[in-house]
Order: C-alpha cells, then structure tokens, then sequence
C-alpha cells in the first residue's frame, strides 16, 4: 500500500516539475498575457 | 457616462509616486522603492467607485515621450494604442518644474488629463505654494488635484475629478505654439498625415511634430503609410529647411520651447520664495555621497546588512530548525516502516524543511533592502559607484539592477529595461547573476554555521557577497572589451529626496518575497525534494560490497562473549536482567551517559561548560563507584561494551545506506560527473544538489536535505549543519569553495527564460549559463587548491 501511494506521489512531482520546467522554458512572460496584444509590452523582440 | 469600465492610466516621471497611488486606488500591493525605475512593466488593477468600474494601469516612469527608452515606449504606445479614458499625470510636486516637461508633452497627445500633484506634503514642508487654478488654466484647464499617495490622501477627490471629466470625445484645449518655422512646417504636413492617418492612432499635429523630431520609431510608423514616400520626401525638405532657418537641430529646439514654456507657467503659478536651496536630503548627500566617504559608507552599511541577516536570522532559525527535527520524530513515531514513511521524513521534511528554516533570513535581507530602497539610498549608491562602475565598463544606472540581484536575479534583469542602450542591458544582465540572490543565501548560511566560528560568520557571508560584486564588474570589463566593445553612456539619474520608510511599504516588500519564497517551498522545491528522494532511495535491489547482516551478527556475537567473560563470569552470575542492584547501577551510569551526551551535544569539546559538565558526570560517576566498590569496574565495563556495540551498529547501517546511496540513480550520475568536481573539494553528493540547483538555487539545500537524510541510514532528522559537520569530505575550505561556486554557477531557470525574453533569443541565456559555470570551476579551482597550499581545510 506504502509502495502504492509513493509511486502516486512521484508521478504527480515528476509531472509537476516537468510542467514547470517546461512552462519556464516556453513560456512568454507577463509583458504580453494581460492585454492580450504585443503594444506596450516593453519585450524588446516580438510577441508570438 | 454609461457604467463602462473606464480605464485610467498613471503616468509620471520615474519615483513621482504612480505605484504608490495605484495601489491606493486598487488595493494592489505592487512593489514600490524611492529610486527611479521600479516599475519596468505595465501593472493592471481594478476598483469600484460610486457604481463604476475602473482598471487603472500603471505605467513605467518616464521624463519624456521620445523612443529613448523602452519605458517610454511603453508608456506612450499605451496612451496612444490603448486610449485609455483619462490619463493621470502624477508629478512629484517637489520637482515641479521638472515634472511639468512630460504634461506638456502628455498634453500634445490629446488625451483627457488630470493632474496629480502628489508628494503635496513635501512641496508644502519645503515652503513652495502653487497656485491650482493658474496652473489649471496655462495647461488647457484640465483638472488639477492635490495627492499624498504615502498617506492615501486625495484618492477619492482624484476618482470623483476622473467620473466629472470623463468624456472620450473631448480633446485636450491644450496646444503650445512652436514659432512661426516650425509651425508652418506642421501645417505643411498635418494634411498629408490626415488623408493616410485612418488606421494610426496618434493625432496628425502630434505625429508631424515627432517627424520633424526625427523620431524613428514614428518614422517607422508612417513608413507603413499608402503615401509614406511622399510623406518622407516632404518632411525631409522641411527638417533641412528647418535646420538651416533655426541653426540647430530640430528636436532641440523643440524641447528648448517646452522648457520656455513650462517655465513660464512655473513663475506664474508657483511661489518658491520660501524654498531653501539647500535641502534635508542635500546636508545628508554632503556625507553619504561624499568623494571619500561615500564608498567606505557604502561598504559598511551592506558589511552590516549580512551581519545582521545572519546574527539576528540564526536565533528563530533555530526553532524552526527544531520543529521540524520535532515534525520528523513525530512522523517516524506515527507511521509505519516503509517506502512512505521515509518519503514523508527523508524526502519531503528533510528536504523542504531544510529551505523553509531559512523564512527568518530572507525577511530580514528584505527588510534591509526595503529600508535601503525606501529612504533613498538605493539611488545614492548607484551614484556612489558611478565612478567605479564607469571604469568597468559599466553603465552607473546598472547598479540598481545589480544591487536588485541581492534579491532575486530574475527581477533585476527585468530592471535592467530602465538601461537606454541595448548593449548596456545585455552586459548588465550577464553579470546580474553573481549578485548572491536570495535563495543562494540558505546555502551560505547552513555552510557557515557548520564550519565557521559565530565570531566570524558574519563577515564570511560578507566576503561572499563582496566577492559577487567585485567578480560582476571584472566581467563586465571583460565583456565590455571583447563582445561589446565601446564607450557606456554617460550616467544621468535622479537623486530623489530622503524619505522615512513607511511600516506598510516595508512589510509589503518583506511579506510578498517570503510568500514568493513559501509558494516555491511548496511546489517546486516539494516536487524537487520527492523526485530527488526516489533518485537516492531507488533501485532497491543493490548488490552490496559486503553481507551487512553478516558483519552485525558478528559484532553482537563477540559482545555476547565479551559480556560473559569480562562481566558475568567475573560477578559470578548468569544473567545481569535478574540481578536487581547491577541492573540499577548501569541503568543510574547509562542515564549519566545520555545525560552527558545529549547536554554536549551542540558544545566544542575545548570549551569551559564542556569540562564543567564532564566534570559533574565524573562526580556522579564517583559517588556511585563509592556506593557500589565492588560492582562499580564490572558495571562500567558492561557499560562500555554496550556503547561499543551501539557504535558498531551505527557503523554498519550508515555504511549499507551510504552504500544503498551511492548504488542509487542519484548517485550513479553523481558519480559520473565526481571527477570533474573532486578538484574543487566536491563529492558526487555535492554535484548531485549542483546540478538540481538549476531549477531553484534553494533546491541546492533541499537536495543536500534529502541526501543527507537518506545517508543518515535512519529515519530521524538531523539539522543539516550536524550533518554536514559529521560528514568527513567536509571542511571549512570545501564550505567556502562550495559557497563560492554556488555565488558563480549558472543562474537558475527562471532567470535564464527571463533573459531570453528580455533579449529575444535562447544565445544569451546559453552563454551566461556556460560562461558562469566556467568561472566558477576556475575561482573555485583556485580557491581549493590554493587553501589547500596554504594549509586550510585540514
């Protein structure tokens, strides 16, 4: 049961810490998500 | 006015008080500081009033409206993209004069304004008197309302002027005449931008000044035109028309009229007769700024910054520390044995318990930082290492963003956006990085407790810190003189006035890091502390070296026999459990035992109240050796045995688990990479928490938590410091190698995806993570073997 409830465990680090890592990589940052356009946001490279 | 939302944006020069203001008005509890350049991105927040909805933004702080900086751009791409309903011009009415450069060119884009004069209380206290209604009436009548952000004074009256004077359709009254050249020329083109300006935003007059300005983020606007060529071809006959006629550069001329005429309406709407010319803040500069002085100051207040962080820190670290010794106990006592139950106390107590014991350290660097930043004295020490700064390469402004890198890397390299020239920025952000972060400090700080007398703590932790400083401005020397070779720019910044911290600024600044600091405790370190806790439980199956039940029968067989011989047989008798008074005398010399072990646990053997309680053990030793002559030697001896025993014990079962570790996932890569760190001084343990510290510099510490938790071999949980001090690759010169490899090494992920966006590309971030981990092999290499050649480390 112990051995059960570990490997739950791990799946849902191992998943959560690639999700990170992941979101850390590809992610656009704050300058371009709160007004939803690329006008102002201050990047000096162009919002995808 | 309907109930739309009505958007409100807060513009102003830089350190006028928009953050404060913003979030008076929504709540928000964004970052604020008394330097220039705090806010480098927009900030949306929302509020009710009287039935309507507001978002207001806040918009980086800005001295002008050309393209010079990407604060500016920001700033009026905003105004003019995003049109917000009203603008609000929050000027620092101390600097009045000043201030008013950016209204009048706010006022040029035609948006609906109010005036903010904020920091009233300071321009009142100096003896300035500006008269509202002039002021009101040379800037276009627009409303003219006085604000104390600090103490929220003036909100409501500012909410109730933006409903009164809401109305999208009305345009600014305002226009400043330029003379008869410029403005001929402006008719001259205002026509041609009219035809083709349906889809720009910006107004025709506005936008033909910025073209004879040569502004060339606006010409790259109109380039876009359908008659853009005949735009161009006319504007250039009229800039060399200009030029000739006023024999100057147009753009300067410009803004010598807009100084005339603000100053204009600064004598006829303010009365400075009363102000002194020499100010609070400016006797203050005379010494904090001072030639000789001001370096030796500045030394000396971040000499004792760390001090303080590391003296005051260490007491309710030590609590914390215990609870969770307490949090494992209980988990142990509770749970049965099993994979689970040393997840639970190795992994995730031992691992995550090891970061959050350092919550007290972060608070009080924050706090040290939040003072600095809010009295001022964060612009002056940028001033103060100009000079310095300037020799390196670098530019003067760069030191904010460095002295921010005491916080946290990421944040500062998004302060560096306050850094005009793109070259700048990027040496800036190379270096950032070996500015000790605040999660680097936790490591620092469980090194130095380990292995450094508390007499010197603090001023280790201050070398470190030092060491990042000196090492930033020697890169940035050498990038400077390879990659980006060139003059910096000459360092203008404000100076602004000194100002007592408030209490809710500083608690704002200090809970909002140590809630960023618990938020990463509880996902990324926590997955970070699990994954690594099944890469150094598992695989299970692992072929020992040696039979560890084996060798402990072995050592319980021969005690068995020592017993017999040394003890029963010399007392004659058969067992000790059925000799009542023998019992009794090694129970009474046991507890002696414990006593004395558990009283010395935290002392130095050459210490006074070691030998004083050694002392009393041998007393109460003595006066049962008098009571019981004849039992006493045989006893002692069982004693002796018994503990010998226990020591075997121990020997072997850290053995299997340092073996069970080693044969681990964790270690087996550890092991691969052990040679390229053994000449630093590092094991595969070290290397190991190395590397995971990538993702979070504080996962550092967690990794080592968990290893040496794992390594242990039982399920209870030492402080990491014990640990560490009885682990035997360990010494003071390998702490402080390690420290300054964990100063140098990569910056952690986020600030790397932080300077690919700020720099647009994946180059950057690789050559900072590759040229760190270099340095740091190199000084660490040096550091290492050069301590060894002097005799430390032992």
């Amino acid at each position: 049961m112990q051995t059960m409830i570990v490997y739950v465990i791990g799946a849902v680090a191992v998943g959560y810490f690639i999700m990170t890592i992941w979101k850390k990589l590809k992610g656009q940052g704050s300058c371009c998500s709160s007004s939803g356009g690329c006008s102002g946001c201050g990047s000096t490279h162009k919002c995808k | 006015m309907g109930n739309d939302k009505v958007t409100v944006a807060l513009v102003g020069n830089p350190n006028s008080g928009k953050t404060t203001i913003f979030n008076n008005l929504t709540g928000a509890r964004q970052h604020v500081g008394n330097y220039p350049g705090v806010t480098v991105e927009k900030k949306e927040g929302y509020r009710k009033f009287k039935g309507h909805d507001f978002l207001i933004v806040d918009l980086p702080g800005t001295y002008s409206l050309t393209a010079y900086s990407l604060e500016e751009v920001v700033t009026r791409n905003f105004i003019v993209n995003d049109k917000p309903d009203m603008v609000i011009d929050v000027l620092d009415t101390s600097n009045l004069e000043r201030n008013l450069y950016l209204t009048v060119q706010l006022l040029e884009l035609e948006r609906p304004t109010i005036l903010a004069l904020n920091m009233i209380d300071v321009a009142d206290a100096s003896g300035l008197k500006i008269d509202d209604a002039k002021l009101a009436q040379c800037l276009g009548d627009i409303p003219v309302v006085r604000t104390n952000g600090v103490h929220s004074k003036g909100m409501d009256i500012l909410l109730g002027n933006i409903l009164q004077h809401n109305d999208k359709e009305k345009k600014s009254k305002f226009r400043l005449n330029y003379g008869t050249d410029i403005e001929n020329a402006i008719e001259k083109l205002e026509p041609l931008l009219m035809v083709a300006n349906q889809s720009v935003q910006f107004p025709a007059r506005w936008l033909a000044l910025k073209l004879l300005e040569n502004d060339t983020d606006i010409i790259d606007s109109v380039k876009e035109f359908t008659n853009a060529k005949r735009i161009m071809r006319v504007c250039n006959e009229l800039r060399i028309e200009l030029s000739t006629k006023l024999n100057e550069d147009i753009d300067i001329f410009v803004a010598g009229q807009r100084y005339q005429f603000v100053g204009k309406i600064y004598h006829q709407a303010v009365d400075n007769r009363l102000v002194s010319t020499v100010t609070v803040s400016d006797k203050i500069d005379k010494i904090l700024t001072n030639r000789l002085f001001g370096l030796p100051i500045f030394f000396a207040l971040m000499w004792l910054m760390f001090n303080l962080v590391f003296t005051l820190g260490k007491v309710p670290s030590n609590w914390i520390d215990a609870g969770f010794g307490m949090l494992g106990k209980y988990l142990t006592s509770i749970i049965s044995d099993g994979p689970l139950k040393s997840l639970l106390v190795d992994g995730v107590v031992g691992g995550v318990g090891s970061v959050l014991v350092f919550i007290p350290s972060i608070l009080l660097l924050f706090l040290a930082i939040a003072i600095l930043e809010d009295t001022g004295y964060m612009a002056r020490a940028a001033f103060i290492m100009d000079r310095i700064m300037g020799r390196f390469g670098l530019h003067g402004k760069s030191f904010i963003p460095l002295l921010l890198g005491f916080g946290c890397s990421a944040t500062a390299m998004m302060g560096t956006r306050t850094l005009e020239n793109p070259r700048d920025r990027i040496i800036t952000m190379l270096v950032t990085p070996l500015m000790s972060c605040s999660a680097k400090l936790p490591v620092y700080t469980i090194l130095i407790a380990a292995f450094f007398d508390e007499k010197i703590a603090g001023n280790v932790l201050f070398s470190i810190y030092l060491l990042g400083i000196i090492l930033s401005l020697v890169m940035a020397r050498v990038f400077r003189s390879t990659l980006f070779e060139g003059q910096s720019e000459p360092f203008v910044m404000e100076l602004p006035s000194y100002r007592l911290p408030t209490a809710k600024s500083v608690l704002i600044h200090m809970w909002e890091r140590s809630a960023l600091y618990l938020k990463k405790a509880g996902t990324i370190i926590l997955a970070a502390s699990i994954l690594m806790w099944f890469l150094t439980t598992y695989p299970k199956d692992v072929a020992y070296s040696q039979d560890y039940d084996a060798v402990l029968a072995q050592a319980e067989d021969s005690y068995t026999e020592q017993v017999k011989e040394e003890v029963l047989s010399k007392l004659g008798i058969a067992d000790i459990e059925h000799n009542e008074k023998f019992t009794e005398l090694i129970a009474a010399l046991q507890e002696n035992q414990e006593h004395f072990a558990k009283t010395t646990k935290e002392l130095d053997e050459d210490s006074p109240e070691y030998d004083e309680i050694a002392k009393d053990k041998a007393e109460k030793n003595k006066k049962l050796e008098v009571a019981n002559a004849e039992r006493y030697s045989y006893a002692a001896r069982y004693v002796e045995l018994t503990q010998i025993l226990e020591d075997e014990k121990d020997k072997v079962e850290n053995a299997k688990s340092g073996e069970n570790l080693e044969k681990s996932y964790a270690g087996q890569f550890g092991k691969t990479i052990e040679p390229a760190i053994s000449p630093l001084g590092f094991d595969w343990r070290i290397g190991m928490s190395l590397v995971s510290g990538v993702t979070a510099k504080e996962v550092i510490v967690s990794t080592m938590g968990t290893i040496y938790s794992i390594g242990d071999g039982k399920e209870n949980v030492h402080s990491m410091a014990k640990a560490l001090k009885n682990d035997e690759h360990m010494n003071a010169l390998v702490a402080y190698a390690l420290m300054v490899f964990v100063l140098i090494y990569s910056p952690c992920l986020a600030a790397l995806a932080v300077m690919r966006r700020e720099t647009g590309s994946w180059k950057w971030p690789t050559v900072s993570m590759v040229y760190s981990t270099m340095l740091a092999w190199m000084i660490t290499f040096i550091v290492y073997q050069g301590g060894k050649l002097l005799g430390f480390g032992g």
